[in-house]
C-alpha cells in the first residue's frame, strides 16, 4: 500500500466520527435547536457501544447499542429544552458534564470489577477486505467497518430528506421560524423531539464508532473534543449536509496529518486550532444563502 | 397571594430552601452513587468533609480555588445579565494566564522579581488586558457581523488552549532558556506563597472586593441598569437610548478581563504554566456557579465556596476512598439542569431568562 493511499484510509476512518457526530449536530441544527453537548452523547455512545461490544464480544450489537445509548441520553436535553423550556446553551453544559462524569464513573467502576483484564471489544473486520488492495477505493472504502460505509450512506439520505420530503421541509420550517410553523399546524414539539432522538442515535454511533471500530477499549473521555470539532464544522458547512460532510473530511485530513507528524512539533497545536480558526473565519463571512438557520436556539 | 402575605424573613427562608434542597439532592445522589459502585459512602463523605472544610489544608485550598470561581463567576454573571451568553471564561483565563507569565520572561522578569510589588500587579493587569482583548474578539464579532456568541466564545476557548499549549511547548522560540515551562518556575518572589503549608494566598482576599464592585455597579449604577435593561429587551433599551452595541463590547471587555486575571491569580497561586493548567475546567464550572446564585454578584460568593469545597473534596475522596473525583461532575451537571428548571417554572425569571 503506498503512503498515499494509507493516507487516504487513515483520513476516512478519523473522519468517520467526525461525519457522524456532524450529521447529528446538523440534523437538530436544521430542526432550530442548538447542542454544544453533542461531546457528551458522543461519550455516552462510546461507552454504551463499549460495555456492549464487550459484554456480547460483538462489535455490531456494540454500535447498535451505542447508538441507542446515544438516543436515550439526548431524552434529557429534549425534556429540559422542549418540555421545560429550559436555555438550550446551558442544557447542553449541563448534560456535557452528566455525560463525562457518569461515564468515567461507570468505567472506573467497570474496570475496578474486572482488575488485571484488558477489557476489549473484538476486531471488526472491514467490509471488504478481499479487496483492500483495489488502489484508492481499498484503503478508503474496503478496509472500512460498515459504520463508515452507513455514515457516507447516510449524507445524501439527510440531503434527500430536507430538501426533497415534505417532513423535511416542515422540520426545516421548525427550524427558520417555530411559531409560524406551529400556526401552520405542524406539531414543532413533536418534530423537535423526533430530530433530538435522530441525533442522539447518529452523534451516539461516532462515539460508538471510536470504540468498537476505531480502537476497540475504552479510556475516560476518549471523544477528546471531537463533539466540539464536529459543531465547528457543522458552521464551517454552512448548515447544509453536503458542506458539513466536506468539513468533516477536511478535518478528518487535517487530523490525520497531525498524527502522522513524527515528533511532537509546533504544528500539532496549530492543526488542532484549524478547524475553530475555520469556523470562526465562516461566521465572519457573509453569505448570500445557507446561513444558519432563523429559529436557532429558540 | 400566599406569596404576598410573606414577610421579609419568611420570603428569606423560602429563597434558602431550594439551594438547601439542592444540598440535600446532592448529598443523596452522592450517597447513592457511592454505594452503587460499591465503596463505603461514610469512609467517603468523611474524607470528603476533611478534604474541603474539614482541615486548614482543605479550607485553603478551597478558599484558593472560591477566588478563581468568583472571578469566573463575576464575569459570566455580568454577560448573561447583559443577554451575552459568553461562555468563554476558560479561554480568556488560559490567554490571560499564558500573557502574565510571558511577561516574567526576559529582561523585565529580573525586574519584575527584584520588585515583586511592581511585578504581581504588572502581571495581573497583564493578565486582564490579554482576557480582555480574548473576548472583545468575541465581542467584536458579535457587534460587527452578528456572529452568536455561544458559538465564537466556545470555539475561542479551543483556540486559546492550543495556542497556550503551543506557546508551553515551543517557548524556547520565543525566549530560548528552558524547552518546557512545566519544568520552568516563575520566579519565587512573583508566586504567591501559600499560608502555613495550605493553598490559602493573599490573592484570596482581591475576590470579595470584586464581588462588591459587581454588585454596586449592577444595582446601583446608570451603567448596571443599563446593562441589565439591554439584558431583559435589547429592542427597548436601544429604543430608550441605551447604546446597545458600545455597551456589548464593554461587557465582553470586562467579563474578559475578570476571566484573564482570575488566570493570572491562578498561574501565580500555583507557580507555573503547564500544557494544562490547575484550575481546568473551572471557566465552565463557574457558569454553574454564576447560575446556581442567580447571576446575583454577593450570593456568587457563597456559592463559589460550596463549588469549591466540592471540587477540593472529591480529589482527597478519589485520593483515599477510592470513590471517583468524576461524581462531581454529575452533580455540576445536575444541579445547573435543576437551576434551569427552577427558573424555567418562574414566571418572574422566565422574562429575565437569558437569550429569551
Amino acid at each position: 500500500m503506498s503512503p498515499a493511499e494509507y493516507a487516504i484510509g487513515a483520513s476516512v476512518r478519523i473522519g468517520t466520527p467526525l461525519l457522524l457526530a456532524g450529521l447529528g449536530e446538523l440534523v437538530l441544527e436544521r430542526a432550530g435547536m442548538i447542542n454544544i453537548g453533542i461531546e457528551g452523547v458522543m461519550l455516552c455512545g462510546a461507552f454504551g457501544g463499549f460495555y456492549a461490544g464487550w459484554a456480547s464480544q460483538s462489535p455490531l450489537l456494540g454500535a447498535v447499542v451505542g447508538a441507542l445509548t446515544g438516543a436515550a441520553f439526548m431524552l434529557i436535553f429534549a425534556f429540559m429544552t422542549l418540555k421545560i423550556r429550559a436555555e438550550q446553551i446551558v442544557t447542553g453544559m449541563a448534560t456535557n458534564l452528566i455525560a463525562a462524569g457518569a461515564t468515567s464513573t461507570a468505567f472506573d467502576a467497570l474496570s475496578a470489577a474486572h482488575p488485571g483484564e484488558s477489557l476489549s471489544v473484538p476486531h471488526w473486520a472491514g467490509v471488504l477486505e478481499q479487496w483492500k488492495d483495489a488502489p484508492v477505493i481499498g484503503p478508503a472504502l474496503c478496509e472500512q467497518t460498515p459504520l463508515t460505509w452507513l455514515a457516507l450512506a447516510l449524507v445524501p439520505l439527510i440531503w434527500w430528506y430536507f430538501e426533497k420530503t415534505e417532513r423535511g421541509l416542515e422540520l426545516r420550517a421548525v427550524g427558520e421560524n417555530p411559531a409560524a410553523a406551529q400556526a401552520a399546524g405542524i406539531n414543532v414539539a413533536a418534530a423537535r423531539l423526533k430530530a433530538c432522538l435522530a441525533s442522539g442515535a447518529l452523534c451516539g454511533l461516532g462515539g460508538a464508532f471510536l470504540t468498537v471500530s476505531q480502537t476497540s477499549s475504552y479510556a475516560a473521555n476518549c471523544t477528546s473534543g471531537r463533539g466540539f470539532v464536529a459543531l465547528a464544522a457543522v458552521v464551517l458547512g454552512r448548515y447544509t449536509t453536503f458542506g458539513t460532510t466536506g468539513a468533516c473530511i477536511l478535518f478528518g485530513t487535517a487530523f490525520y496529518l497531525r498524527d502522522a507528524i513524527p515528533t511532537h512539533s509546533a504544528a500539532v497545536e496549530l492543526v488542532e486550532i484549524l478547524p475553530y480558526a475555520l469556523a470562526l473565519a465562516a461566521l465572519c463571512w457573509k453569505f448570500k444563502s445557507g446561513s444558519a438557520p432563523a429559529g436557532l436556539g429558540k | 397571594m400566599a406569596e404576598l402575605e410573606l414577610n421579609g424573613a419568611a420570603r428569606g427562608w423560602r429563597r434558602l430552601a431550594w439551594p438547601l434542597l439542592l444540598a440535600l439532592g446532592t448529598a443523596a445522589v452522592l450517597a447513592l452513587a457511592i454505594v452503587s459502585i460499591g465503596q463505603n459512602p461514610e469512609l467517603a463523605f468523611s474524607e470528603f468533609v476533611s478534604g474541603s472544610v474539614g482541615s486548614l489544608t482543605g479550607l485553603g485550598g478551597t478558599a484558593a480555588r472560591a477566588t478563581i470561581l468568583i472571578f469566573f463567576a463575576l464575569g459570566i454573571a455580568l454577560s448573561f445579565r447583559a443577554g451575552l451568553i459568553n461562555i468563554g471564561a476558560e479561554g480568556q483565563a488560559r490567554v490571560g494566564a499564558a500573557a502574565a507569565v510571558a511577561l516574567t520572561m526576559g529582561a523585565q522578569g529580573a525586574l519584575f522579581s527584584a520588585h515583586p510589588w511592581l511585578g504581581i500587579p504588572a502581571m495581573l493587569l497583564a493578565g486582564a488586558a490579554a482576557g480582555a482583548l480574548w473576548s472583545l474578539l468575541a465581542g467584536a464579532m458579535k457587534r460587527w457581523r452578528g456572529v452568536s456568541e455561544v458559538v465564537a466564545t466556545l470555539m475561542l476557548n479551543f483556540a486559546a488552549i492550543q495556542l497556550v499549549r503551543f506557546f508551553v511547548s515551543s517557548h524556547d522560540w520565543l525566549q530560548g532558556r528552558d524547552t518546557d515551562l512545566q519544568q520552568n518556575e516563575l520566579p519565587a518572589a512573583l508566586k504567591f506563597a501559600g499560608w502555613s503549608g495550605t493553598d490559602f494566598h493573599w490573592g484570596v482576599f482581591l475576590a470579595i472586593p470584586a464581588a462588591l464592585a459587581a454588585h454596586v455597579f449592577l444595582f446601583y449604577t446608570a451603567g448596571g441598569m443599563r446593562l441589565r435593561a439591554m439584558g431583559l429587551n435589547r429592542g427597548a433599551a436601544r429604543a430608550c437610548g441605551v447604546p446597545c452595541d458600545a455597551l456589548t463590547l464593554w461587557v465582553f471587555g470586562i467579563s474578559g478581563a475578570l476571566a484573564g486575571m482570575a488566570g493570572a491569580l491562578g498561574v501565580m497561586a500555583v507557580g507555573k504554566l503547564g500544557t494544562e493548567p490547575a484550575y481546568s475546567e473551572f471557566g465552565y464550572m463557574a457558569v454553574s456557579v454564576a447560575l446556581v446564585a442567580e447571576l446575583k454578584p454577593l450570593p456568587i460568593v457563597a456559592v463559589a465556596l460550596i463549588f469549591a469545597a466540592m471540587d477540593m473534596g472529591s480529589g482527597s475522596m478519589e485520593a483515599t476512598a477510592g470513590v471517583p473525583h468524576w461524581i462531581v461532575y454529575v452533580l455540576n451537571g445536575l444541579m445547573i439542569l435543576a437551576m434551569l428548571a427552577r427558573d424555567a417554572g418562574s414566571k418572574n425569571l422566565r422574562a429575565q431568562r437569558i437569550g429569551a
